[in-house]
């Protein structure tokens, strides 16, 4: 599949030149600074509503991507990593007064576990069959928020009461809360980054490629696409944290539905996957989209935006699969031809 | 043991409605070797068919051949013009695909007939009789004997016709089918109408006795993608018993530990059955490794 998704340029001598190591460090800095001008700028309400949502799109299809789009695997429970950050920083916070910060690196942790257990038992399963585990897992997580009540609240939820406190994670200016997304979205971008450029990567990419010709030559892919899984399980957990915190109440039809799961990785696949930058420019424009939709046709076409999601889904596969980035490089590539 | 009994029938007349639900997935796992996610979008697509024959007049199971009828030809053209495309592509594609044609389906329907409940109320479905010391509802009795004759029929149509030979040729091994002179494109176009048929088909059984809304779909999605694992991928007598037993399963956790375990009482057998026996327990050996052959 990655014969025509390109992947960034991260070739040992393109690093090696001063001159290409400082334009990788641009091409960082530039959308972060420009992102974090983009939410200092922000007045309105709704506006930062959007950017938030953007943000955490970007977030949980960057952490798809490294299990998904790296290595070619096709997880669809992600809302079930979601749902255990939410939770467990929430429980935590709600029962023992731990702070969201740490309730956010115990519930990645959580996630990280639960995601190496059900790799190790489910991984060595092929495409579909792996898809379908990955659904049931969330389906049990579920099920888990929604009947456990002494504990999760059921299907009422729970209610976080809001303090001015950056320690309780309260911000009493709400940009802050974007910003902390954005940090996240570094965070993940980068880890994304060291990935690709590792011994790592061009394992995952070999499995994602033809796994059996990357058994062949003596890959262990079982450690690698677990070790993978559990680190976009984590990353999506602490999205999920955020989220719970930015919404001030969790519940699961909100923090644990299948919609979670197909968004991380529609989005991906629409910006394009195993790249770095198709999962940010497949949140910006499909959340973007989606949104305006809403908002300018009003309630009684809210499935509208769905409709496009699952059109845009199936054309992307049908005809350019590799998204958005891949059809931009290979423009640019015609260009550069055309202009020696 | 009268509990007993009554538990064990009502188990045993939903597990008929799963058979069916899933006999679709499986036929089309078997010979396409694709794992249609929209699966349970073509039984909440049934459902909505089946309502609004019956608002015309017509009884959902006089209508029930007509819906098949119609998604038959649906879901061969879905094949004709879009799956086949996929068949050479990664599993991804083909998954992302019908994934995407579910949410379609799903925001379409939402969009025409919005997000309500509908139901189908018939007078002699809700009515009770006695079987023995167990008393069932007349629609699931209804809804039961439906699928073993549908689950028959296309069982029957498998093994003796020659179309249905050339389906199980083409299963078995597309190449040698083609060499044989098949053309497995139409084998292909008509397993995928077979199978949206069939998912259909059950919708409308299904809609007497439950409400259609949008978002049921994914419901019925995962309980034939459980039973069909059960059973084994690609096989229609294992699509009887998976069915079979995922609703004496529910019936009986339900009962006996907890309503709200059921659901998860069957995933976690799913995983338990994709990590010990991925084959499932009637599949042939193997028939996890989709697409070594292809």
């Amino acid at each position: 599949m990655h014969a025509d998704s390109p992947t960034i340029s991260t070739s040992a001598d393109s690093l090696a030149s001063p001159s290409a190591r400082f334009r990788t460090t641009l091409q960082f800095l530039v959308p972060t600074v420009l992102a974090a001008l983009l939410i200092g700028s922000t007045t309105q309400q709704y506006h930062l509503d959007l950017l938030f949502q953007v943000l955490l799109g970007a977030l949980l299809a960057s952490a798809w991507n490294i299990v998904g789009g790296y290595a070619g695997q096709i997880a669809l429970g992600h809302a079930g990593f979601y749902a255990i950050g939410a939770y467990t920083s929430t429980i935590l916070l709600l029962r023992f007064g731990i702070s969201p910060w740490i309730g956010m690196l115990a519930g990645a942790a959580l996630a990280a576990l639960c995601a190496s257990i059900l790799g190790i038992l489910t991984l060595r399963l092929r495409g579909p069959f792996f898809a379908m585990s990955t659904v049931a897992f969330a389906e049990i997580v579920r099920l888990t928020a929604t009947h456990w009540e002494s504990v999760t609240g059921g299907t009422r939820g729970l209610w976080i009461s809001w303090k001015p406190d950056a320690w309780l994670m309260g911000f009493s200016d709400r940009r802050a809360y974007a910003l902390v997304a954005l940090g996240l979205l570094v965070l993940v971008t980068a880890v994304s980054f060291a990935i690709a450029r590792s011994k790592l990567g061009y394992l995952l990419r070999a499995i994602g490629s033809d796994e059996d010709a990357a058994r062949s030559v003596g890959v262990r892919s079982s450690a690698a696409k677990v070790l993978a899984f559990s680190i976009s399980g984590a990353f999506t957990a602490m999205a999920g944290t955020l989220s719970a915190q930015y919404a001030l109440s969790i519940d699961p039809p909100t923090f644990s539905s299948f919609e979670i799961s197909i968004q991380a990785a529609l989005l991906s696949a629409v910006g394009g996957m195993g790249t770095i930058a198709g999962p940010i420019v497949g949140a910006v424009t499909m959340v973007t989209t989606s949104n305006l939709l809403r908002s300018t046709l009003g309630g009684q076409f809210g499935a509208l935006h769905l409709l496009i999601y699952g059109i845009a889904l199936v054309l992307v596969m049908l005809f350019m699969r590799g998204g958005i980035v891949g059809l931009w490089t290979r423009v640019a590539k015609r260009r550069h031809v055309l202009k020696p | 043991m009268d509990v007993f009994q009554q538990l064990f029938i009502s188990g045993i007349l939903l597990g008929g409605v799963y058979a069916l639900l899933s006999i679709g997935l499986t036929l089309i796992f078997g010979v396409i070797r694709v794992v249609n996610f929209a699966h349970g979008h073509f039984v909440m697509l049934g459902m909505y068919a089946s309502y609004w024959l019956w608002r015309a007049g017509i009884d959902p199971y006089i209508g029930a051949p007509i819906v098949f009828g119609a998604f038959f030809v649906i879901g061969a053209g879905i094949h004709h013009k879009m799956i086949s495309r996929t068949l050479t592509m990664p599993h991804l594609v083909q998954v992302f695909v019908t994934l995407g044609l579910a949410i379609a389906l799903e925001a379409m329907v939402h969009l025409a007939w919005g997000g309500d409940f509908r139901f189908v109320q018939l007078e002699y479905t809700s009515r009770i009789v006695e079987i023995g010391q167990a008393r069932v509802v007349v629609g699931s009795l209804v809804a039961f004997g439906f699928a073993l004759l549908a689950t028959a029929v296309i069982y029957a149509f498998l093994h003796g016709t020659d179309v249905g030979k050339a389906i199980r040729a083409t299963a078995q091994d597309p190449y040698a089918a083609q060499a044989m002179g098949i053309d497995i494109g139409r084998i292909f176009d008509l397993t995928f109408g077979l199978g949206v048929g069939s998912a259909a088909l059950a919708g409308s059984l299904l809609v007497p006795m439950f409400p259609a809304f949008p978002s049921v779909g994914l419901g019925y999605s995962l309980i034939a993608f459980v039973v069909v694992v059960l059973g084994g991928l690609g096989s229609v007598p294992g699509a009887l018993m998976g069915g079979l037993l995922v609703a004496l399963i529910e019936t009986f956790t339900a009962f006996h530990i907890s309503p709200s375990f059921k659901e998860g009482m069957y995933f976690l057998l799913f995983i338990l059955v994709l990590v010990l026996r991925p084959a499932g327990l009637f599949g042939l050996r193997g028939s996890e490794l989709v697409g070594i052959h292809r």
